[in-house]
């Protein structure tokens, strides 16, 4: 038995040693959550998806950031700007106590080269279009990328180098000159806009608008031979730069953890009440649950399961907000309608990806098929989280003083006889609809109910194709498909959020859908000065486009689950916009 | 014998050149682009100064360069976690996947063992029927099935092993005692069939014939025999233990490198494919290298023999 | 040649001696034939989604329940076996095929490609196999359901021709070693003398000598492929829905595993059925390769 027992002693001491030395480490934080995915990147610049936003939110601060409880834009790390009478200059001056977390203040430079680094094209931010409402961004950016592709053509290597160093000169200049963010003083950040826009201090607390510390990223800064400014994106870790944000980050372990710890230089920092922060990365949302269960996370933000409506059902939320009040179990599941819409993308090419005319090119095809599907039934028992049908793209009564707007109804009668209107009685003559959606979620599930639900009331034949997401994001991109999956969350509490993915040449327009008529409105409504006239004439665009339009089906509103104990984390409010701030956290022990 | 592990290092560095090779061919067939991001879509300037910046403008160029880039234990950077490079993304997650997979083989190893010999040693009995059970879960139970069901019953039911994570060897003992159970029930096999056809041999009825002690006949002399198919084995189920990983890691939240083989894959993330596979391989030579070694020890006729 | 009892039939006396090797063959034959016999009903059902029925317990109607569409799931459990027993079938025979061609060509060889040849085998086992998997799917699927116009199809052909050549290996290893040993024998010798060419010895000496070990490992290689695909299903890349196949059917399942609802017909009937023909199948090849293999012949 003793020569049993050596290696057993030998394997367990070398397994535990490198266990130890893998291991997270430190000593439980005050307040751990589960966020609602992995870490994608922690660069404020390249940031879309939710989960980085929100930990981009607590370790920066814009010169707006958000209510808590509303996410209202409210002043952040500057006072209440001055706006000029035609509403399109905005005069920002930064708090003398605004402070990165070394004790050094904050400049009205880290917020011009923060932005500026965010349109230059190498860093290629998905969200660079926000900027392009500030004045001569636009035309600074086409000429950038202009100038690079000469240079790219330059043969010889000494004449190329000349020709970007001047080029880059000349770029200085044109920023200073043209576009219009400018640094007063080391404390005033001055903006022009193109035109009014309503909601700019929105953005200005957007994840795309925070500040960087201009003298630690500036090491990290190489240039192309052609003269596009990259980033060596390791700037973003901690110890490289400097956070100016409620916390900062202290450790942050790929696809395991963040910690955050307080900061003590941040100006409201008698606000904040948690010292230490600990993200916890989970892919599995199985795991995830019963991690929430077995008591180690005090908050998880997403409970993507099979159980979820179950465990909705049971729970009586006290909070505001929350649209579960009727179990009786527990009291720690909240759910509550989030500013997101999930619907399905037509393809309104006139042909489709292999050559074949597009049937649903023809606005009546899209009008049936929209009408053949119950909605109701879809939420009630595919997806069961209590959503509420869609309509429309902009959420029901989630934005003060938009008119309501009603969709197409479930009528599959009317949607029969449109197709047969349209050349294609009893779905004769229609290819085989795919239905393209990445795998995950409920959504092969949905998509499957669906095509169901076109076999049956219109006779079509369907199939539906799961890839997963890269790929499918890539078909998407690229008009690759007959029908697509899609979702949008709002960037901005504005409708224009949803309203701009379907004008024509948006960036995220992925059906490319044009109409002119369309376009037109949502023109007419940036002329408009009164806001309440302008909700009003975006809301008859929004009409006009899911009534007679249809380049989109709308299915559901979204519906976000947090699961945490009231009585034990105060002040994490349920808000459909999901920029929760952590900075006004508390957990009672 | 130094001369034999010479030319099997040599040999292995070139079976990791060629899985280098394969793996790259494969990875530039894949349809899709690595530098789409999700969102929107970048311009063709941009793009080729993308692909310039990490040396993927032509095919040829950035085989022979990330080659050398190897050499140099540089495996490049991630282009879906644009914040990490591969050398991190690895040098995290790889000892969390090789203290896993010890741990796994370890126990496959010792209990598979144990369980062979009590099989073969007390035929018919208790000890023989749950060595079938252990065999018949093992190989029959898919692995995401066995380590969910073990992490509800041990993590959230009777609270001895918390659920999911890793930072002690709490966190080790229950997904490695999932991994192992395939590998056990196959190495209780091969032992218990191993010792079934030594026990009955001249050898050992000599042994205990002279009066040596029962206990020395079975766990040193019968055992040393029938242990060669099993160190065999040790080799793929090293490699199989290391890449059947991700379902386990998944399950129990583990940081391991088992998800990259997949999500690398998926994220068409060319640069962490080929360093994940290179690492992979290195680790899978170096493993059979020391069976090797550790074969000429327990059977002295075959370190004798030329390569 | 001592034995009175024809060679032949010796060993398949030793087979049937074999209870266990016995009792999963009629296991087998019991589970398979389920699935083939209700093959118009499963086949016309499997996709019949009835929302307002969803998640039923089994019962009276339908009998084991229905899933999170309302579908039966006898008729995706049964279904879904003919589609994993094809996935692992039609792997092992590419397996098969390739393992053989690669061993016997090795053995038969000379020294030198011999060496080459068992060389790339030994390089290719040190690939992770689930890597090659997916890389194979993702390079040649789309290319596939453009030539085939059938995306399941497509999906089905890519996923057991993915799986299929990683599994050669072990084949290619055992028919090399078995020729090598039957090269050896003095009937080779007297064929060769007798001036037969080297297709001839393949095809009319070799390959029946080889029918036992390839009949085992066969065997043995259908239940790694079907574990494969069941992993790949839990990856979502497997079979796609709506076709089910006992891999995918038990990765959706498997979140039955939890403390809050559990709907458990989802997980036990499809993992049950892959379970026992999986073990049926291990212990059918067991009881071949005691009964063939030429090392455990006493």
């Amino acid at each position: 038995m003793i020569r049993f027992l050596i290696p057993a002693v030998l394997a367990t001491a070398i397994v535990s040693g490198i266990v130890r030395l893998t291991a997270s480490g430190g000593p439980p934080a005050d307040f751990r959550f589960i966020n609602r995915d992995s870490i994608t990147t922690l660069d404020p610049a390249a940031m879309t998806w939710m989960q980085d936003i929100r930990m981009g939110l607590t370790i920066w601060e814009g010169l707006c950031t958000y209510d808590a409880r509303t996410t209202e834009p409210i002043p952040g790390c500057a006072f209440p700007p001055e706006i000029s009478p035609d509403k399109r200059t905005y005069t920002f001056r930064i708090r003398p106590e605004a402070r990165w977390h070394n004790g050094e203040p904050v400049t009205a430079n880290d917020f011009v080269y923060a932005w500026r680094r965010a349109f230059e094209p190498g860093t290629a931010a998905d969200y660079a279009c926000l900027l392009e409402l500030i004045d001569g961004v636009k035309p600074y950016v086409a000429w950038r990328l202009s100038e690079t592709q000469r240079i790219a053509g330059i043969a010889d290597a000494t004449a190329k180098r000349v020709a970007r160093d001047a080029h880059l000169a000349e770029a200085d200049r044109r920023f200073a000159e043209t576009v219009a963010i400018k640094a007063l003083d080391d404390r005033t950040v001055q903006v022009r806009l193109i035109r009014p826009v309503a909601y700019f201090l929105d953005l200005c607390a957007f994840s795309t608008f925070l500040p960087v510390h201009t003298k630690s990223i500036e090491r990290f800064k190489t240039v192309s031979d052609d003269g596009l400014i990259f980033y060596n994106e390791q700037w973003v870790k901690p110890g490289n730069t400097y956070y100016n944000g409620p916390f900062y980050v202290t450790d942050w372990k790929f696809k395991r953890h963040v910690r955050l710890s307080r900061n003590p230089y941040y100006w409201n920092r008698e606000a904040v009440k948690l010292n230490t922060i600990e993200m916890i990365d989970v892919e599995d949302r199985n795991t995830a649950w019963m991690l929430y269960s077995g008591g180690e996370v005090d908050w998880l933000s997403s409970i993507e399961t099979d159980y979820a409506p179950k465990l909705i059902a049971s729970s009586c939320s006290p909070l505001e907000g929350a649209t579960n009040k009727n179990g009786t179990l527990r009291n720690d599941i909240h759910a509550f309608p989030a500013f997101g819409t999930y619907f399905y993308v037509f393809n309104c090419l006139p042909r489709l990806p292999d050559g074949r005319p597009n049937p649903f090119a023809d606005k009546r095809v899209r009008k049936a098929f929209a009408m053949a599907v119950d909605k109701q039934a879809i939420v009630d028992q595919v997806v069961r989280e209590g959503n509420r049908v869609a309509g429309t793209l902009v959420p029901l009564g989630s934005i003060p003083g938009y008119p309501e707007v009603t969709g197409l109804p479930h009528d599959p009668a009317r949607a029969r006889t449109l197709l047969a209107e349209a050349g294609h009685p009893d779905g004769r003559g229609l290819p085989e609809i795919v239905v393209l959606f990445n795998t995950g979620f409920k959504h092969g599930d949905i998509a499957q109910a669906i095509v169901r639900m076109w076999e049956r009331e219109l006779g079509v034949r369907g199939r539906v194709e799961g890839k997963e997401v890269k790929t499918f994001q890539q078909d998407r991109k690229s008009t690759n498909f007959i029908i697509a999956r899609g979702s949008w969350y709002g960037d901005y509490g504005d409708p224009t959020t949803f309203l701009d993915l379907c004008a024509t040449g948006n960036g995220n327009n992925d059906s490319k859908f044009s109409d002119g008529t369309y376009d037109r409105m949502l023109a007419d409504a940036e002329k408009e000065t009164d806001p309440a006239r302008r909700l009003a004439v975006l809301a008859d665009a929004e009409r006009y486009l899911v009534n007679e339009c249809v380049p989109v089906l709308p299915l559901y509103q979204y519906v976000n689950t947090f699961a945490f104990r009231p009585e034990r984390v105060k002040n994490l409010y349920l808000t459909p916009r999901m920029m929760t701030m952590l900075r006004a956290v508390e957990v009672v022990r | 014998m130094m001369h034999r592990v010479a030319s099997r290092l040599l040999q292995g560095l070139v079976a990791v050149w060629a899985i280098y090779t394969v793996t790259f061919v494969l990875v530039i067939v894949m349809p899709g682009d690595p530098f789409e991001t999700e969102g929107r879509r970048i311009s063709p300037a941009i793009k080729q100064a993308l692909q310039q910046r990490y040396g993927m403008d032509s095919n040829w160029h950035f085989y022979v360069s990330y080659m050398g880039r190897m050499a140099r234990l540089d495996f490049g950077e991630s282009l879906r976690y644009r914040d990490w490079t591969c050398n991190q993304i690895i040098a995290n997650s790889l000892p969390v996947s090789v203290a896993l997979g010890t741990w796994a083989l370890f126990v496959a190893l010792a209990l598979g063992v144990f369980f062979g010999v009590m099989g073969a040693v007390h035929r018919r009995t208790l000890v023989d029927y749950a060595t079938l059970a252990v065999a018949i879960i093992g190989i029959s139970v898919p692995s995401f099935v066995i380590g969910a069901s073990l992490l509800i019953v041990f993590g959230i039911m009777l609270g001895w092993a918390p659920v999911g994570g890793w930072g002690t060897m709490s966190h080790v003992w229950l997904p490695g005692l999932a991994l192992s159970l395939p590998f056990m029930a196959y190495i209780a096999r091969l032992t218990r069939l191993g010792m079934l056809d030594v026990l009955g041999s001249d050898y050992i009825r000599t042994a205990r014939a002279k009066g040596l002690p029962p206990n020395d006949v079975v766990w040193k002399h019968a055992l040393k025999n029938a242990f060669l198919p099993v160190l065999s084995f040790l080799g793929p189920a090293a490699a199989a233990i290391l890449t059947g990983s991700f379902v386990i890691e998944k399950v129990f939240n583990i940081p391991g490198l088992g998800t990259h083989f997949v999500q690398s894959v998926l994220n068409k993330d060319r640069m962490l494919i080929l360093g994940v596979v290179v690492v992979y391989s290195g680790i899978i030579v170096l493993f059979n290298l020391l069976v090797d070694i550790a074969y000429g020890w327990f059977d002295p006729r075959i370190g004798q023999e030329g390569t | 040649m001592e034995q009175a009892i024809p060679y032949p039939a010796r060993r398949w006396r030793t087979f049937w001696r074999n209870r266990l090797a016995v009792v999963g063959l009629v296991a087998l034959a019991v589970v398979a034939g389920a699935c083939l016999v209700a093959l118009p009903w499963s086949a016309r059902h499997y996709n019949d989604q009835v929302l307002e029925a969803a998640r039923r317990s089994p019962g009276l109607a339908p009998p084991i329940g229905t899933d999170i569409l309302g579908r039966p799931m006898w008729a995706r459990c049964l279904f879904g076996g003919i589609v994993s027993l094809i996935v692992g079938l039609a792997a092992a025979t590419i397996a098969v095929v390739v393992g053989v061609t690669w061993g016997a060509l090795a053995g038969m060889a000379g020294a030198r490609t011999d060496a080459v040849m068992m060389r790339i085998v030994d390089i290719l086992y040190g690939l992770p196999y689930i890597l090659l998997i997916i890389l194979i799917k993702m390079a040649f699927e789309d290319p596939l359901q453009t030539a085939l116009g059938n995306a399941q199809l497509a999906n089905v052909i890519i996923l057991f021709v993915s799986i299929g050549s990683v599994s050669w290996l072990t084949m290619a290893r055992v028919i090399r070693g078995q020729t090598l040993s039957l090269k050896a024998q003095p009937f080779m010798e007297a064929a060769r003398a007798l001036g037969v060419g080297p297709a001839g010895i393949l095809v009319r000496h070799l390959l029946p000598n080889l029918v036992g070990p390839i009949i085992v490992y066969a065997t043995l290689t259908v239940p790694q492929a079907i574990l494969q695909e069941s992993f790949l299903s839990f990856l979502g890349i497997g079979i796609q829905p709506p076709v089910p196949s006992w891999g995918n059917l038990a990765s959706e399942g498997v979140t039955a595993i939890n403390n809050v609802e559990s709907f458990w017909w989802l997980l036990v009937f499809p993992c049950g059925l892959l379970s026992v023909t999986l073990l049926c199948l291990n212990f059918v090849g067991d009881g071949l390769r005691d009964a063939f293999d030429p090392r455990t012949r006493s």
